[in-house]
């Protein structure tokens, strides 16, 4: 059932029978599909499947062609759109903040595994600590590659907002060209990401616009990235300090990585083995009322829609939090700014601790004996 | 004594106050001779200085008058009868029948539509345009109810037709309606009768027989969008667009023997006005003034009058008149003239049409209704002030005078009036207030917020202004606190010799008030003392004041601003210097005249006055202070009178003085003094030439004999110098929240109609705050800042939705004022509470439910009577959840939308590229 019912008067499916009526400039001009969350609960839930975050996505673009504007929809002033249509233009290449770099890690410009930060860098002027996943997704990857990691430093956003939010498919394609021109000139033939936006948006949405994305280019979620490593043994699970406590802590899905990707693709079992694993380490996994892909939304999407409704729902999806654990897991920076934010606002949901995967991860993770890691490069 | 006054006259005088009074709490019954409401301002099109239109400007208050339940509106009326006395008198009246119910008419006009009668002219659009026998006199008229014209119905004369009955779906029209006596009983009578506009009275000179020669007020209506002619500009002759027009000011008035003896006032302005508006509606049209005296007194009109010469290219002739004739053919106008700039004898001119600015005499029916009221008339034929210095009150108790009816007034002189008025009914008819009012307060919702008044109010300044204000509010209960920055109350009024045209001493004067003022117990005086802070909003100001030693914090209600200015010393000209002793300013003389001992004068033989020291130019004042012509010319008489044989010269450039007190002493003024006029292109020299006893040589250019630089000697230097405001106003201003011009003044919150508001609800301007005036205009003002001020007192709380309906209503900025949240839409982010300047905007808590969980939010609140409606929250709102009241997004939208046009097509046609 719509996620997004639940605070407003919202029926996709009266939505998706006024268009096949034939309706369909009506329910453009009504303007409501700026409303909608596109978690794809809907999908989810429909016998039909109908992927109705695919139709909100289209009618966004038309509905801009139309002349509506979308400003009131659009969070913080819609400052970080912007910056995906500024970096989408051809000569424009901004140099990110390379600060969160551990001293450790030994990065490069070329290379064969490339880790995509995504955003972060960029958010880090009004969200605090979100460094800190970038930060830890290299450290984990450092402990696995013999190879000097690739970061771009002129790094282009991958376009995920800019398509979903406001349908502007051109920009979507220009940011997209500017990326696979970036990959091939660092010669890169596998790309990791720890974002749940980047991860669907290269899996599913550049496979289908830019052909031989999909064969040129091997795209891995840590999760993945951390499961298939482990399975291979290349890495194990440790305790870093010897507590007797038992913790116990949950983890949001992602809509992301969980409603938006084919059945084929299991994100949400392998992340759930890993974390069966982490109980020999003094936690304990709770799941929490919703989960999988049941999750309930973090209540906004693409930088649209940050309003009391909105935060109504983010609210619930805290409380569901607060009673499975005290730590809250989500491979999703987006969720994690979102739920973070309303804790500012709400004492009660203060209390728990909100982590990246990696940041979650990151202390636990040592590569094992059998490795051949350090012997390459020492 | 009865809770209820007559206002006799509906124009704006009337109408303020009317309406001034009702929220004072007093039953108001409002007679009207005309159908209509509304008087002559109705007819206008727009108004200085803003240009807004003048009907807008004046509908809120029609409605408000209309609609307002203490308010017996009576049109087609007048006084029969008026007995008794002051506090209770009987008053009769007649009201004429209309043939139409007024309370069945719906105003749907079908009846116009069908009458038969051919067309006859609508004295509305004075006698330009055309109407039915049944009409309305125009789309907004007041009552909004349909009339017949007993002489033109076809009914009423030859018993044949009643066609409108037949189509009149209300049932309205009533044939059996006879002359209607209405009697009642009230407690003060106010009279506001206005004036008319000379035409067909004027001599043959003038020319006005010729129909392409038509009086102000008729232009009025021929520019008016909805006056005879429509849009268009058209004369009515031939109905043709007119390429060159010509205004005659002072046509048959004031100088001119065989006509009017006084200033109308308000022509100098209206004629630039009318003539700058024509200059807009047709660019190509060639635009004259011929102009005898000019009279820009008040504030910025001198400013206007030069603006409408170098920015709308219009040609002002200093001319005199010598005749009007028609061209018989092309019934064009020929005025001949003669240059008195030029000095050019025998001119002629060829108008296409010519605009008189016509005297403008008392109301038809003013000698009848000062017989039935039993009051006097002045030597004009307006109504006589039974004091100089409080010119509402007639020469009868209990009945006042307000507006034009008592001498020349303009429109915002009126407003004030107006107010002045109501202040001094309600001290009258204190004891009877509220005991007539059917509803205190306008429908209160249940869950409204109220506002608390605090019935104190605060005064700042101690002039002769500052403390009638202090005493109105005191006399009507309210406690007041008056705070002076001097050691002594009086301001300026404490260097003045005599006050003229009374002859009274200054000093005398000035301790009447004083002995007044301490004897009222609600009065605190302040003096040696300054305002430090000033918090709060209307109802609720925090003041705290300080005297150097000690600190005292007040609450109040209202604050009544009355700072005063203070006279220009102008260091480096003309001499002014601190050597030369005989080189003084006017108010320096008034020192020395006030002293008994007058032997200075015995070596003094020859006086030169200079006037408009550093005014009315560039690189000095821009404006005209108002005073100093009377003042001069005071002074001058009072010189003549202690040395007969003194030698008087006075260098001008224009005298300013309208007022009817003033005629007499401009008339006489050639008879006791040489008056030479100089302009800015030959600023008069003056060179000291010796020392002991010190004299100096004047080289002036005459410019109306055209002479030679004429060259004197002279013994003393009189300097009339501009008034210019005190220099630490800015300070104040910012404190009380409001602007000051680019001249020091404060700005009012309309310069026409509310002239003593500021922007912020509940401060009040008067004085020479306002503007440079005398103590008779001081008076009056402190009077009306009072009414204003004294209107909040009295409810003691205030509802916001009343505070609303009196921006609506009695505001002009209504359509930008009074901002409104949308709960829906705000989401509590903050921004409009960071941007807001006067702290209105607060963010309270808001507990929201949904179907499975609620939660808190924040959401915008703005405190309505803080709240200037400046917008600042609602561009800032991204959400555009905070809207102007009366004026949304999309009326905006629309009226800008042509203009970013073409911009749009071409942005749509680039986004249209988009790869698909």
């Amino acid at each position: 059932m719509c996620q997004l019912s639940k605070v407003q008067k919202y029926t996709p499916s009266k939505i998706i029978q006024l268009i096949l009526e034939g309706f369909e400039e009506k329910v453009l001009d009504s303007g409501d599909l700026w409303d909608c969350l596109t978690c794809n609960q809907c999908l989810k839930d429909c016998p039909e499947d109908i992927n109705f975050a695919d139709i909100v996505r289209t009618a966004r673009y038309l509905m801009r062609h139309k002349d509506q504007s979308a400003d009131e929809y659009i969070a913080h002033k819609g400052i970080y759109t912007t910056l995906s249509e500024i970096m989408s233009r051809p000569y424009i290449n901004p140099e990110r903040n390379m600060e969160w770099v551990p001293k450790e890690c030994k990065i490069s410009d070329k290379g064969n595994t490339l880790y995509y930060v995504g955003c972060l860098p960029f958010f880090n002027y009004e969200f605090e600590g979100l460094d800190s996943i970038a930060t830890s997704t290299l450290q984990i990857m450092y402990k696995v590659e013999n190879e000097p990691i690739v970061v771009l430093r002129e790094e282009t956003c991958c376009g995920h907002d800019i398509y979903w939010g406001q349908g502007k498919l051109k920009t979507f394609i220009k940011l997209g060209q500017k990326n696979i021109e970036k990959f091939e000139k660092a010669g890169v033939s596998k790309i990791i990401t720890a974002c749940a936006e980047c991860y669907r948006t290269f899996k599913v949405d550049y496979a289908q616009i830019f052909e031989e994305f999909e064969s040129k280019f091997e795209v891995k979620h840590l999760i993945e990235y951390i499961y298939e490593n482990w399975k291979e043994g290349n890495i194990e699970f440790v305790k870093p300090k010897k507590s007797e406590e038992t913790t116990p802590f949950t983890y949001h899905d992602p809509c992301r990585l969980s409603r938006f990707l084919s059945k084929e693709n299991d994100i949400t079992g392998i992340t759930r083995e890993i974390f069966k694993e982490f109980e020999k380490l003094g936690y304990k996994f709770n799941e929490m009322k919703h989960n999988k892909e049941n999750s309930l939304c973090c209540g906004v999407s693409s930088w649209m829609n940050c309003n009391e409704k909105s935060k109504a729902l983010r609210y619930k999806r805290m409380l569901e939090a607060k009673e499975a654990g005290t730590i809250m897991v989500t491979s999703c920076p987006k969720c994690n700014i979102h739920l973070s934010c309303l804790q500012n606002d709400f004492e009660d949901i203060a209390s728990i601790e909100i982590l990246d995967f990696s940041e979650f991860l990151v202390n636990h993770i040592k590569a094992s004996n059998q490795s051949n890691k350090k012997e390459g490069t020492n | 004594m009865e809770g209820s006054v007559l206002v006799v006259g509906g124009g704006i005088a009337g109408i303020q106050v009317s309406l001034d009074l009702t929220e004072l709490g007093f039953k108001v019954y409002l007679i009207e001779k005309q159908a209509y409401i509304g008087g002559h301002m109705a007819q206008f099109d727009k108004l200085f200085p803003a240009n807004d239109c003048s009907l807008c400007v004046l509908a809120p208050k029609l409605v408000a008058i209309y609609r307002n339940p203490n308010i017996d509106l009576y049109t087609l009326s007048e006084v029969k009868n008026v007995s008794g006395n002051a506090g209770n008198f009987n008053v009769t009246i007649q009201k004429n029948p209309r043939y139409v119910d007024e309370d069945r008419c719906k105003g749907c006009g079908d009846c116009a539509a069908k009458c038969p009668k051919v067309e006859a002219p609508n004295l509305f659009d004075m006698n330009l345009g055309k109407r039915k026998s049944i009409y309305i006199p125009f789309p907004q008229a007041t009552p909004p109810v349909y009339m017949i014209d007993p002489e033109l119905c076809l009914y009423l004369n030859r018993n044949v037709c009643r066609v409108c009955e037949k189509f009149c779906k209300g049932d309205a029209i009533d044939f059996e309606q006879k002359p209607e006596d209405i009697a009642f009983n009230v407690g003060a009578i106010v009279i506001a009768t206005g004036y008319e506009m000379l035409g067909e009275e004027l001599s043959a000179k003038w020319g006005y027989q010729y129909k392409n020669v038509v009086n102000a007020l008729e232009y009025e209506r021929i520019l008016s969008p909805t006056g005879p002619f429509g849009n268009q500009i058209l004369r009515p002759g031939d109905e043709k667009e007119p390429k060159k027009i010509a205004f005659i000011q002072c046509a048959g008035s004031s100088y001119l023997e065989d006509n009017v003896p006084y200033c109308s006032r308000a022509c100098c302005m209206y004629t630039t006005k009318e003539a700058v508006l024509t200059k807009q509606y047709s660019q190509e049209s060639q635009v004259s003034i011929f102009r005898h005296n000019i009279r820009v007194f008040g504030k910025n009109f001198y400013e206007y009058t030069k603006e409408a010469q170098i920015e709308h290219g219009i040609n002002y002739f200093n001319s005199n008149i010598n005749s009007i004739e028609e061209e018989p053919e092309t019934h064009d106008i020929i005025i001949n003239y003669d240059d008195l700039r030029k000095g050019e004898q025998g001119k002629s001119y060829t108008a296409d049409l010519v605009v008189l600015a016509a005297p403008l005499v008392p109301s038809r029916g003013t000698k009848d209704l000062a017989k039935i009221i039993d009051i006097k008339l002045d030597d004009y034929g307006f109504f006589q002030e039974s004091s100089y210095f409080d010119k509402s009150l007639s020469t009868k108790k209990g009945v006042y005078l307000c507006g034009f009816c008592q001498g020349p007034m303009v429109i915002s002189e009126t407003a004030a009036n107006a107010s002045g008025v109501a202040s001094q009914i309600s001290i009258f008819l204190n004891s009877a207030r509220y005991t007539q009012i059917v509803d205190k307060e306008i429908e209160v919702k249940p869950d409204e917020e109220m506002i608390k008044i605090i019935p104190r109010a605060l005064v700042v300044g101690g002039g002769i202004t500052g403390m009638t204000a202090a005493l109105n509010i005191s006399n009507q209960g309210f406690e007041t606190i008056l705070v002076e920055r001097d050691e002594k109350l009086g301001g300026n009024l404490n260097h003045l010799n005599l006050i003229y045209p009374t002859q009274q001493k200054a000093s005398g004067f000035l301790e009447e008030k004083i002995e007044e003022l301490s004897n009222i117990e609600n009065i605190k005086v302040f003096l040696n003392t300054s305002i430090e802070e000033l918090e709060g909003s209307l109802g609720n100001y925090h003041v705290k004041i300080s005297n150097h030693a000690k600190e005292d914090t007040f609450e109040v209600g209202v604050i009544i601003v009355a700072t005063g200015s203070k006279e220009f010393k102008p260091h480096g000209l003309f001499q002014y210097d601190k050597e030369n002793r005989y080189v003084i300013t006017q108010l320096e003389l008034e020192e020395i005249l006030k002293a008994e001992d007058k032997d200075w004068l015995n070596g003094i033989n020859h006086i030169t006055t200079i006037m408009c020291v550093n005014a009315r130019q560039e690189g000095g004042f821009s404006y005209c202070s108002n005073i100093c012509c009377s003042n001069t010319i005071k002074n001058i008489s009072i010189l003549k009178k202690l040395k007969p044989e003194l030698n008087v010269v006075v260098l001008f450039r224009e005298l300013h003085m309208a007022k009817k007190e003033f005629e007499q002493y401009v008339s006489k003024r050639k008879k006791i003094a040489n008056y030479l006029k100089y302009d800015l292109a030959n600023i008069p020299q003056i060179d000291k030439v010796s020392d002991n006893p010190e004299k100096y040589e004047i080289t002036v250019h005459d410019i109306v004999n055209q002479d030679e630089n004429i060259r004197f000697e002279t013994d003393l230097v009189i300097l009339s110098t501009p008034m210019i405001p005190p220099e630490d106003l800015q300070d104040l201003a910012t404190k009380l929240k409001v602007s000051i011009d680019d001249n020091g003044f404060f700005i009012e919150a309309h310069k026409k109609l509310r002239p003593l508001d500021l922007t912020s609800h509940g401060i009040f301007i008067c004085g020479c705050a306002q503007w440079p005036k005398n103590v008779q205009d001081s008076i009056l003002e402190a009077n009306a800042a009072a009414g204003r001020a004294s209107r909040f007192l009295s409810i003691k709380e205030i509802s916001t939705t009343k505070l609303e309906m009196l921006s609506v209503f009695l505001s002009i900025e209504c359509y930008f004022k009074d901002m409104k949240v949308n709960i829906e839409k705000c989401n509590g982010c903050g921004q409009c509470a960071e941007v807001c300047q006067f702290k209105a905007i607060t963010l309270e808590d808001l507990k929201q439910d949904y179907e499975d969980i609620s939660i808190s939010t924040k959401k915008a609140h703005i405190n309505p009577a803080i709240c200037k409606g400046c917008g600042k929250c609602s561009t800032t709102c991204r959400l555009k959840a905070i809207e102007p009241l009366h004026y949304d997004f999309k009326q905006l939208t629309s009226i800008v939308e042509p203009y970013f046009h073409e911009k749009g097509k071409r942005k749509e046609a680039e986004e249209s590229i988009c790869i698909e």
